[in-house]
């Protein structure tokens, strides 16, 4: 995925300018924020954005942050650090210590500053670098004070700015001061409130804007929240235009000026496929003349035989690398991954097209926020039959029909030409279609243990999820992972054998067959025999919790279905079987039901997960869903003597 | 942790003089490199491995050059991919090295399945550093590569003071074939080797052309299986070497643990200026360290001041490095807190060894083989109290250490005076793990049945110490509001196993002055429906789930390695339910266990009273001893399930007719 980094390294150490030389009045600070262990004093932005002549465009971003400690343990936030990249190039810095001494202040200078290079998980190289120091003397009542400044490169880079950050911060400051000749257009995320509008003072130099929020809650951090952009209040300022002698220059106005610009940068990509590529696709392609089929051939060669490695560094974040390369080293990003498909499929006579959307970490449209901050991510779209295909080379084991589930239901930018650009939107793949289906038969063998076979059918995100999981992992780490994976009743569950069908077939549904046995299972009471069935007791810990702050979120629709059959043993009768019962709404919904025949007892259990966001006011619900599912799961049958 | 650059300074003391006639004598391997066409066998896979390293060889080769003392340290590996998980595992390659080390070369190609050579472009080279550690890294993605292809990587390296003790490894997670090392020195110069789990013996080759020659051949080693209750660095094949002898100076037992007692003395108690030890003085007046006080209330009064208010930073530049900036600055690097820690107790006048040991679940600290590798962690000991400090863990206090450095051998230096001067010896002693009782994890449980035996009120009570508590009490008092909240629910989800928003909790002995002496309490009342079954009109109460999950030891396999466990400790239990007026109780019998350990070192006791309506269940499980052979496995792990078993333990309730 693109330039995530650097497109948060002005947001997290985001900080403001002192005002008028007023130091922190430690004991309100204290009284205010009982109970936290450090305050954002001030956080203060201020971005100059200037016309030159010659050079054009010039954003310079000055920042301060200061924050006071309220804790003993001070000292051990004394070391800090200041990200940049080659986008982002770093300025003069000044970082000092403010120590209690009396009614004042004392000011401790940092004068030692070390490079160093930094690795995010998950990319394996992305260019950016950082500058770490410590803040000498921090004690409780101690403001740690960072002014820097940073210099921006490419103006369509324009990062956003947040209000909230992991501390509480009591005096949030965005200055944006534009030159007369450059217009500014500004996107609201969660920032509707009154609160959040900026005052505009306009000069015959130009605009200044400016946002002054005070007491901003810190950014809440829970289990399955979505992606903090989808609730934290932020700013998304971008250029659409400047004057020059010349006439107007286009920046960001809107999509097709987005688009132009990631066209100008597609351009440079080669994307003629050298001889090695060609025999490639000659030799996939032999006698295939279905054109989905064909596309298939290719799209799983490239999902077998090259890697995801995410390289990001520089324009590398945006300008994919050639197609003949990509293939010789055997691995790309996103964005080569794309390429080679591009190229492949064209030599192939067909049509298809480079597409950026943003990954559902991103809650933006194209319309709302025509700015590289909207996209992370480069895939490629087909169209066959009227209908688009969304081609993720960053997958391994997604069929042609399934896009990758992390841009479900996001807008797509589809490059059908230099010029001309479409805009759709990735389908939302139902609870139906990703399913998980256990289906056993079951039953009471020696020392109340329980013991049978089953089958376990995964479609959908299900099946890609483990078939990918599978294929990189040798027979011991298998034996281990389905041990865990199909475990269920008790940890006394033992598998006792298992087949895995279908791996490598990517439209085909993963198959499961499993022995197993659970010891001392069951339960013996004099005459009876209690056995509880709900062995695949998914969501016994799914309940939210009341204060919950941020909506919840899963990473696709799902459906599950429990089957147990038990065979009743010889001279035992039914004595109770659970009463059925259901919940159902839309959002999701689950039924329980045992019946018998014969000599059997069959029980169903069925859920669904049909939403991708669970936002607050449906928490009641759930959590009513989620105690009715538990109680059922509670219940035994009872078997007794006959 | 000393860093890299401070212990070499400290351990090693002033450089010793070689003198040597081969100063211009050619270095073996200097022109070594791989061939044009390789023609690598494909290793016959068994069972489905994902890799297999098809060569590893290393040459060693020490030299003078006329500016200093030099190891050329040569790799030479080629690795077999024999699946998914080998491409992922090896298409990516990191190289590092240290501030003084110069990495003279690094090449990498590709034999790939179609037994194409794909040479690697330096260009692809990524370069990263970190001046704080001084290390440099050079990291690229590898070309090409495919199913049945062989990775091959030579890199050259030229390094300093490499010659106190370092450890090769030979084995690892992945089957490895045709092993050899090399060590070559100028004559006079004699190395030592300690091959430890098995590994073979390194043997004396050959004296030629001025050189000794050691080697080691291994036609193959079995990949390293991972069991639980066993570490994995501390008992894969690998050695020690050192250089022991210089016949040039007539220098011999070099490395030895006597000249490292005088250099780490000398570097903790004599490098700090009088600036140093006047502005600690000071500070100990300002914390309010006093004469009254006994060497317990002075060592904890100290301990605890520093270990809330400053910081221990990986680096800091050189100025910053000495005791009077750590105390303006609150913050230092480890082995300036050494020094100061050290001094400190020395000006209080408190009786205290230095004690430098190693992480057993790395390496096992061996006291009959000499070598600097072994001396990477320092504690302080209190003879007179019998008890351990560690200066770098903000959440430990006085009693305790990092687990894995007990229950381990260490070099204990003390100070001897001979005249006016003080100076030190050294003695390596065992450092004995800490009973059980000093980490618990104990609940008290009271389960109501008596309202709604379906929905019970329960109040738990957990009482943690030790290991159990260190990094909760230790840090409680620090974090804040929330995430104290976030804790505290946690540590009861962790037993309840369940989410419940209705939960009260209290925290008792939250500070980290408790630590050590006081248990941690986390008292809480739920009402749940997780422990209770319905089994028509009879109730089902799983009251073995009331102690929390237990991990249930299954071993299909024969047991290959020793058990290890961190540490000893104690979990005792007592869970008192009331019982509902209008039901019977049965299968209270399931509630007695008595699984012993033959020794008595280990074992897992529960029985039953039923007073009335109350229901007394006491549980007692101990883990006495930190080492079992593998032998002792079978029964050690029937103490283990036993709580498993327990776990799984319920009681039926019938309405009375």
């Amino acid at each position: 995925m693109l330039k995530l980094k650097e497109l948060l390294s002005l947001v997290f150490l985001a900080s403001c300018l002192m005002l008028s030389g007023q130091n922190e009045d430690f004991s309100y600070f204290q009284e205010k924020y009982k109970g936290n262990t450090a305050v954002n004093s001030l956080d203060k932005t201020i971005v100059n954005i200037k016309l030159d002549k010659k050079k054009g465009i010039s954003i310079q971003v000055e920042e301060e942050a200061r924050k006071i400690f309220l804790k003993d343990n001070a000292a051990q936030f004394s070391k800090d650090y200041i990200t940049f990249s080659e986008h982002f190039k770093l300025g003069d810095i000044e970082v000092y210590s403010l120590i209690p001494n009396g009614d004042k202040y004392k000011k401790e200078k940092v004068k030692e500053f070390s490079k160093k290079t930094e690795f995010s998980p998950g990319i394996f190289h992305n260019g950016s670098e950082s500058i770490n120091f410590f803040y000498p003397s921090l004690s409780k009542g101690s403001v740690a004070v960072a002014k820097y400044s940073m210099e921006l490169s490419i103006p369509q880079l324009m990062s956003s700015f947040y209000f909230s950050s992991y501390y509480p911060t009591e005096l949030r400051e965005i200055v944006i001061n534009v030159e007369a000749g450059i217009e500014l257009d500004f996107s609201y995320q969660n920032a509707s409130d009154e609160k959040f509008k900026p005052t505009v003072l306009t000069t015959r130099k130009g605009k200044t804007y400016t946002w002054k929020v005070r007491d901003i809650a810190p950014v809440s951090i829970e289990d399955n929240s979505p992606s903090s952009l989808y609730f934290s209040p932020h700013i998304i300022p971008r250029i659409t235009t400047y004057e020059t002698k010349e006439g107007n220059v286009q920046v960001l106005g809107g999509i097709q000026e987005l688009y132009n610009w990631y066209s100008s940068l597609v351009k440079e990509t080669n994307k003629e496929p050298s001889e090695n590529l060609k025999e490639i696709v000659d030799s996939l392609l032999l006698g295939e003349d279905d054109d989905l089929e064909k596309i298939k051939r290719i799209y799983y060669w490239v999902q077998d035989n090259i890697r995801y490695v995410a390289f990001e560094e520089g324009m590398e974040g945006f300008i994919p690398d050639d197609a003949a390369s990509v293939c010789d080293k055997r691995y790309g990003d996103c964005k080569g991954l794309s390429s080679i498909l591009y190229t492949m499929i064209n030599y192939a006579g067909l049509e298809a097209y480079f597409t950026w959307v943003g990954t559902r970490n991103r809650p933006y449209r194209y319309e709302e926020v025509p700015t590289p901050i909207v996209d992370d991510h480069m895939i490629l779209s087909f169209k066959y039959q009227d209908q688009f295909y969304f081609l993720d080379g960053t997958s391994n084991t997604n069929p042609i029909t399934e896009p990758t589930s992390f841009i479900q239901g996001k807008e797509v930018m589809i490059g059908i030409n230099e010029e001309q650009l479409q805009i759709e939107t990735v389908p939302v793949k139902s609870a139906d279609y990703t399913k998980y289906v256990d289906t056993l038969r079951v039953s009471i063998g020696e020392n109340a243990s329980l013991e049978g076979h089953g089958q376990v059918t995964l479609s959908g995100f299900y099946a890609s999820r483990i078939k990918s999981l599978v294929k990189l992992r040798n027979t011991d780490e298998l034996e281990d992972f389905m041990e865990s994976y199909l475990e269920k009743g008790s940890n006394k569950f033992e598998l006792d054998t298992f087949w895995i069908s279908n791996i490598s077939d990517r439209e085909a549904n993963l198959k499961i067959d499993y022995k197993f046995h659970i010891k001392d299972y069951c339960r013996i009471n004099g005459e009876e025999i209690y056995v509880n069935l709900s062995l695949n007791n998914i969501y016994t810990n799914a309940n939210l919790k009341k204060d919950r702050k941020t909506p919840y979120s899963v990473k696709f629709k799902s459906s599950f279905k429990s089957v147990v059959i038990l065979d009743i043993p010889e001279a035992y009768e039914l004595s109770y079987l659970p009463k059925t019962q259901s919940f159902e709404k839309e959002e999701f919904g689950c039924s329980m039901k045992a019946v018998s025949s014969e000599n059997k007892i069959i029980q169903n259990i069925e859920e669904y997960d049909n939403f991708l966001i669970l936002e607050k006011e449906s928490f009641g619900d759930w959590n009513n869903m989620i105690k009715s599912l538990r109680k059922y799961y509670r219940e035994s049958v009872t078997l007794k003597k006959v | 942790m000393l860093d890299k650059y401070n212990f070499t300074k400290a351990i090693i003391g002033v450089f010793l003089l070689f003198i040597s006639s081969n100063l211009n004598g050619q270095i073996e391997y200097e022109d070594y490199t791989w061939e044009d066409e390789p023609n690598f066998e494909t290793p016959k896979i068994v069972g489905d491995i994902s890799e297999v390293i098809v060569k590893d060889k290393t040459v060693l080769e020490y030299y003078f050059d006329g500016n200093g003392f030099y190891q050329f340290d040569l790799r030479h590996k080629v690795t077999y991919i024999a699946s998914e998980a080998g491409v992922e595992e090896n298409n990516k390659i990191y190289l590092s090295s240290a501030g003084d080390d110069q990495i003279v070369y690094q090449i990498a190609r590709v034999i790939n399945s179609k037994g194409e050579l794909i040479e690697f472009d330096e260009k692809d080279i990524q370069e990263g550093e970190n001046e704080e550690s001084g290390y440099t890294y050079k990291y690229f993605a590898l070309e090409g590569l495919d199913i049945g292809s062989f990775v091959e990587v030579l890199f050259l390296q030229k390094r300093t003071d490499m010659y106190n003790g370092d450890r090769e490894y030979f084995q690892s997670r992945v089957p490895t074939y045709n092993i050899d090392f090399e060590l070559i020195c100028p004559e006079g110069l004699i190395f030592s080797f300690h091959s430890i789990n098995g590994l073979a013996e390194v043997q004396f080759d050959t004296l030629k052309d001025e050189k000794n020659y050691w080697s080691l051949s291994i036609d193959s080693l079995p990949a390293f299986e991972v069991e639980e209750l066993a570490f994995v660095n501390s008992n894969l094949q690998s050695l020690v070497y050192k250089l022991s002898e210089n016949e040039f100076n007539g220098a011999s037992d070099l490395a030895s643990y006597g000249s490292a007692s005088k250099n780490y003395y000398s570097f903790v108690y004599k490098s700090p200026s009088k600036k140093d030890i006047k502005a600690l003085k000071k500070f100990l007046k300002e914390i309010g360290i006093n004469e009254q006080m006994d060497d317990e209330q002075k060592i904890r009064k100290f301990e605890s001041y520093v270990k809330e208010n400053f910081a221990i930073l990986p680096y800091v530049q050189p100025a910053f490095a000495q005791i009077k900036p750590l105390i303006k600055n609150k913050a230092s690097n480890a082995a300036t807190f050494t020094q100061f820690y050290a001094n400190a107790f020395k000006l209080m006048d408190i009786k205290h060894r230095l004690v430098l040991t190693t992480d057993r679940s790395n390496i096992r600290f061996d006291k009959d083989f000499e070598a600097y590798n072994f001396l990477q962690s320092t504690v302080f000991y209190f003879p007179s109290l019998d008890k351990y400090l560690q200066p770098n863990s903000a959440n430990y206090r006085l009693g305790f250490i990092d687990q894995e450095l007990m229950h381990n051998y260490g070099l204990f230096i003390k100070e001897v005076e001979i005249g006016d001067i003080t100076s030190a010896i050294g003695q390596v002693k065992f450092i004995d793990a800490l009973s059980h009782s000093e980490s618990a994890n104990n609940h008290f449980v009271k389960a109501d049945l008596s309202v709604d035996p379906l929905e019970p009120e329960i109040q738990f009570e957990l009482h943690m110490s030790g290991y159990y508590a260190s990094y909760l009490q230790t840090a409680y008092s620090q974090i804040s509001d929330d995430e104290k909240t976030r804790l505290e629910e946690s540590l009861v989800e962790m037993v309840t196993m369940e989410k419940n928003d209705q939960a009260e909790l209290e925290v008792i002995n939250g500070s980290a002055e408790d630590f050590g002496l006081k248990p941690m309490i986390v008292k809480s009342t739920v009402n749940s429906i997780r422990f209770s079954e319905k089994a028509g009109e009879k109730i089902i109460f799983k009251i073995g789930e009331l102690i929390g999950p237990q991990s249930e030891m299954y071993s299909e396999k024969e047991r290959i390695h020793a058990v290890e466990s961190d540490f000893n400790r104690e979990f005792i239990r007592k869970l008192e339910i009331t019982l509902p007026e209008n039901y019977d109780v049965s299968n209270l019998e399931g509630l007695n266990f008595d699984v012993v350990f033959p020794d008595e070192s280990a074992w897992f006791k529960s029985n039953y009273k039923l007073e009335g309506n109350l229901l007394i269940v006491e549980v007692e499980e101990y883990y006495k001893r930190i080492e079992y052979s593998k032998e002792e496995f079978e029964d050690y792990k029937k103490v283990i399930n036993a709580a498993a078993d327990f776990n799984k333990a319920v009681i039926y309730l019938t309405e009375k007719s």
